[in-house]
């Protein structure tokens, strides 16, 4: 323990704490301009100068470690003459533009020259660089910045980019990409939160208010399940931006592009503003009563006359956990029916079913800090720092701070680019090398070394010997060397944990992949705790725990879906099915062969545009409610704006068709709910270990007819259906495209940018091609959310949870 | 050997990938003369650093060339020990002969004259680098003696 006095306080702290650190640990104020949390040190700015008394020269705190016996001064005559200094040197070149700066009010400048030095510069220089005008989004104005690097240290260090640099030097210098071209990054924003002055800014945010205007309000990203707190700036009941705040949430303060610039789907074009009915073909607008009195009479026809297991429902892993336990009340309550299922069915419930088999638990929350601290991190085929990007950092962070982090991935992703080793392993292959780590635990007698358990264990033994290093070799394409110096490295580290996702979205891995890692896990000691899996969307954890989904003899969502004729009506809510789900052609077949198609949404989506009723609901940021993210952890979600037309809560269109029905669920407000739920019977089990085996077998692998594998999934700057209807999201991508090997391009005939038509067993699509080197040869990678492009409609749905990898040809457009 | 493989051997020999960007920015200058936008593209994808990272680290040196120098480099010293000693009319004289003002290239591209900070010369200033070549006790008599070698 490290004693130190400040100010004349006397201090304690810990070896490896700068005095900034220490002086911040007990609401010490020293400024600071370049210092950031989640950096080192750089002493950049000299602002955070201070006395040490027996020193000569002003230290740095941020770069100066606390040290024994120290006598620190923070605030003295010498400390402020240096202070106004520096300032007038950093406002040497800073444009006095404060009037027309969206920084103005908010800027770390402002304020210390305000508090220090003078307004303006006894020294005068000028710069002239021109605000960079194309990129989307983020807004540079070169002539404010002041240098201090924040920015380029949290786009490389902290977010594993490295867009931006500081180029040239002395007085030219500049913050640009390394050729001034337009930016192409992750558009994660993180540099505008960095940057202390007005040199960096949203772009949807530019001119549209001033500082002092703003009323902020916290609540939950409605995009992933990581569950980031994000800081909405609202004025005149309009969301203008949204910010991350330092420390605040479980990010922290760290936020990524869909929560940053994704707040605006609310906006978007497509919202439904009144109820619809379909007659004659055609969707009229009808009032709320006679909306809801149709919607009841009919459910209650089509009951009465083919009996509640003619109804089913799909609730949503977007809306909150009211709305969703509303929906469950109702179907099985007003309807009589179990039919009730999420998109959940054809990702995390697999997880969860994997790890019930394995461990013996029915649930296994995440830990987003997980990664960090430990040995070895191995990825299974997952593109974290997309799906999850906050999640994501913490794999970097832990690289960082010492980690192994093995990558088994055939795109060249983020982490793949960060791993200590890459291994591209061909898609879909991920059980094979998996099972290969199983026999090669085996082979080194690790089992024989730990107490665990020996339920399957000879079962497990049979199942893996035929995966020798050379077969894993040729089945997934990763040399033998590599893969044995892998395993030996997963293997024999001293903490180690094994993630991936398992989604609606991807179709490369499925149950056998969870069982697969579960039994190495479980060979080599390791708690279901070394294994992270989140669920995909910001409340997909909170609807299965709702309890949407058959819980006794009802029909999933396979048995809903997927079997035309099955059931005659559907109520869908807060879901795009014909987006979202593989097997796009046979879903429509069986939404078209309804009596009865009710869509319950916030906007016109592909399904609603087959629906016989459409019911507007308040989105997101529009009424009261919960999430819960992949930890398990319920967030309040607040009402921020006020709802879009003639829209309400799902909770409360489902409460009020209800009483229509002749089923009064209660006098039900948010409150009565929020008790209902709070006093549900959590899930509980004990652990009870056994080994499952898990035979690797693509239902579709490349033939002679198709041979190229298709692998679905969600790109950086979207997710599901959702992010589409953002304009600012949709202003880096809007398009949908498939991205191809330079391999395949050449072998094809394939130009970038040019057209193609890809066709599978099931049906065709045409697309935009991307040549990248990031896609290996015989793969073709594309992201679902793009409606026109229906690239669901080659996929195939897996109703026993395998792996849906998709076998499909190419055909250059004529 | 390929360049490459050059610089990734050269990555070897340091911790981690960032130190080995000076020296492999030097390789790839040592082709051309100067940093295109090619080259270090090259550097990037050879020790997987950001493009940025890459340009923002060659543009804070001045011994990173960004526009194609000539053939050969003369980097004269003009700091205070060879100033003394006459360096300035040095610099007048390579003009005069050569059309060459300090920064720039000679039209055929057989020099170019950069203007150098001290070169730890003093005690035979004034002093001057021609490529890799160290030249001192310059005056105006040797210098083109000198300079007339380098074609």
């Amino acid at each position: 323990m490290i004693e130190l006095t400040i100010n004349g306080r006397k201090l304690q702290a810990r070896k490896g704490m700068t005095i900034l650190d220490v002086a911040r640990e007990n609401n010490i104020y020293i400024p600071h301009l370049c210092w950031d949390r989640r950096l080192k040190p750089y002493g950049g700015c000299r602002l955070c100068l201070v006395e040490v008394e027996g020193q000569r020269k002003l230290m740095a705190s941020c770069s100066s470690p606390a040290e024994n016996g120290m006598v620190v001064h923070t605030d003295t005559p010498a400390l402020r003459k240096a202070r106004k200094t520096v300032l007038e040197l950093l406002l040497v070149h800073h444009p006095l533009d404060c009037p027309i700066c969206d920084k103005a009010g908010e800027c770390s400048l402002q304020d210390l020259a305000y508090k220090y030095g003078p307004s303006q510069s006894r020294f005068y220089g000028e710069r002239k660089h021109d605000p960079e005008a194309t990129s989307p989004l983020i807004d540079r104005n070169p002539n404010r910045c002041i240098l201090c690097g924040r920015c380029v240290r949290v786009c490389w260090e902290h977010q594993g980019v490295g867009a931006i640099n500081l180029i040239g030097r002395g007085f030219k210098t500049k913050v640009s990409p390394a050729f001034e071209e337009t930016l192409d990054c992750e558009f994660c924003g993180q540099c505008i939160d960095a940057c202390p002055v007005g040199a960096l800014g949203a772009k949807p945010y530019k001119y549209r208010a001033r500082a002092w205007f703003l009323e902020s309000r916290d609540s939950i990203c409605p995009y992933c399940a990581v569950g980031c707190t994000l800081t909405l700036d609202v004025r005149e009941g309009r969301i203008l931006r949204v910010r991350g705040v330092d420390g605040k949430g479980v990010n922290r303060g760290d936020l990524c592009g869909k929560g940053r610039f994704g707040f605006d789907f609310i906006y978007g074009d497509s919202r439904l503003t009144s109820p619809l009915i379909r007659t004659d073909g055609e969707l009229k607008e009808v009032s709320w009563e006679e909306a809801l009195h149709y919607v009841a009479g009919r459910l209650k026809a089509i009951k009465e006359e083919h009996g509640p297991d003619a109804i089913g429902a799909i609730g949503s892993p977007r809306t909150t956990l009211e709305d969703n336990y509303m929906l469950a009340r109702f179907m099985r309550e007003a309807v009589g029916t179990d039919n009730l299922d999420t998109s959940a069915r054809l990702g995390y419930a697999w997880v969860l079913k994997g790890v019930e088999e394995t461990y013996g638990i029915r649930l296994n929350p995440v830990r987003l800090d997980s990664p960090v601290g430990k040995d070895a991190v191995l990825v299974i085929e997952s593109d974290i720092t997309s799906t999850h990007p906050i999640f994501g950092l913490k794999f970097l962070e832990a690289k960082l701070n010492g980690s192994r982090l093995l990558v088994v991935e055939p795109r060249k992703t983020k982490l793949a680019r960060h791993a200590s080793a890459w291994l591209r392993i061909r898609p879909g292959t991920s059980t094979a090398f998996l099972n290969g780590l199983v026999r090669y635990a085996l082979a080194g007698g690790v089992h024989l070394k730990k107490e665990i358990t020996t339920e399957g264990l000879e079962e497990l033994q049979e199942s893996v010997k035929d995966y020798t290093p050379q077969r894993v070799s040729e089945m997934t394409g990763i040399a033998e060397d590599d893969f044995t110096e892998a395993a030996r490295e997963f293997i024999t580290a001293e903490s180690r944990l094994l993630a991936m996702t398992v989604s609606a979205a991807e179709n490369q891995k499925g149950i056998e992949t969870v069982r697969a890692a579960a039994n190495l896990l479980m060979l080599l000691g390791e708690g279901p705790e070394a294994l992270q899996i989140p669920a995909d969307y910001s409340n997909t954890y909170g609807a299965w725990l709702m309890g949407v989904r058959p819980l006794g003899k009802g029909r999933d969502l396979y048995g809903m879906l997927y079997s035309p004729g099955a059931v005659r009506a559907l109520y869908v809510m807060g879901e795009d099915p014909l987006v979202t789900m593989p097997d796009a052609d046979r879903i429509e077949e069986a939404l078209k062969g309804l009596d009865l198609l009710i869509v319950q949404d916030i906007r016109m989506s592909e399904t609603a545009k087959l629906a016989d009723v459409i019911l507007p609901a308040a989105s997101w940021a529009e009424k009261e409610g919960t999430f819960m993210n992949a930890e398990g952890l319920p967030q309040p979600v607040p009402k921020v704006v006020a709802a879009t037309g003639d829209s309400i809560a799902d909770w409360m269109i489902l409460r009020n068709l209800a009483r229509l029905m002749g089923h009064d669920l209660g006098s039900m407000d948010l409150e009565t709910l929020q008790d209902e739920i709070s006093g549900l019977p959590p899930e509980t089990g004990t652990q009870r270990w056994r080994f499952a085996p898990s035979d690797w077998r693509l239902k579709e692998g490349p033939d002679a007819e198709y041979p190229v594998v298709l692998v679905t999934g969600n790109i950086m700057q979207h997710s599901g259906a959702l992010s589409v209807m953002s304009k600012s999201l949709s202003h880096v991508l809007s398009d949908a495209f498939v991205q191809i090997s330079p391999e395949d391009a050449a072998k094809f005939g394939v130009e970038d940018g040019g057209f193609i038509r890809i066709v599978s067993r099931r049906d065709s699509v045409f697309i935009k091609a991307r040549v990248s080197d990031e896609i290996p040869e015989g793969m073709l990678f594309v992201p679902v959310h793009f409606a026109h492009a229906r690239v669901n409609a080659l996929t195939f749905a897996s109703p026993d949870g395998t792996a849906h990898l998709t076998a499909v040809r190419l055909e250059p457009k004529a | 050997m390929d360049i490459m493989d050059e610089i990734r051997d050269l990555s070897r020999k340091y911790p981690d990938r960032r130190g080995a960007l000076l020296p492999a920015l030097y390789v790839v200058q040592k082709e051309a003369g100067w940093l295109s936008q090619e080259a270090l593209d090259t550097v990037s994808r050879a020790l997987n650093l950001p493009q940025a990272t890459v340009k923002g680290v060659a543009t804070f040196y001045a011994m990173y060339k960004h526009r194609p120098m000539g053939r050969h480099l003369i980097q004269l010293c003009t700091n205070v020990a060879c100033m003394i000693m006459g360096a300035e009319r040095l610099v007048d004289l390579i003009s005069g002969r050569y059309g060459l003002e300090p920064g720039g290239t000679t039209d055929d591209g057989r020099f170019s004259l950069v203007i150098m900070e001290c070169i730890g010369a003093c005690d035979r200033a004034p002093a001057m680098l021609v490529d890799t070549d160290f030249h001192a006790d310059l005056t105006a008599d040797n210098i083109f003696e000198i300079l007339e070698k380098y074609e």
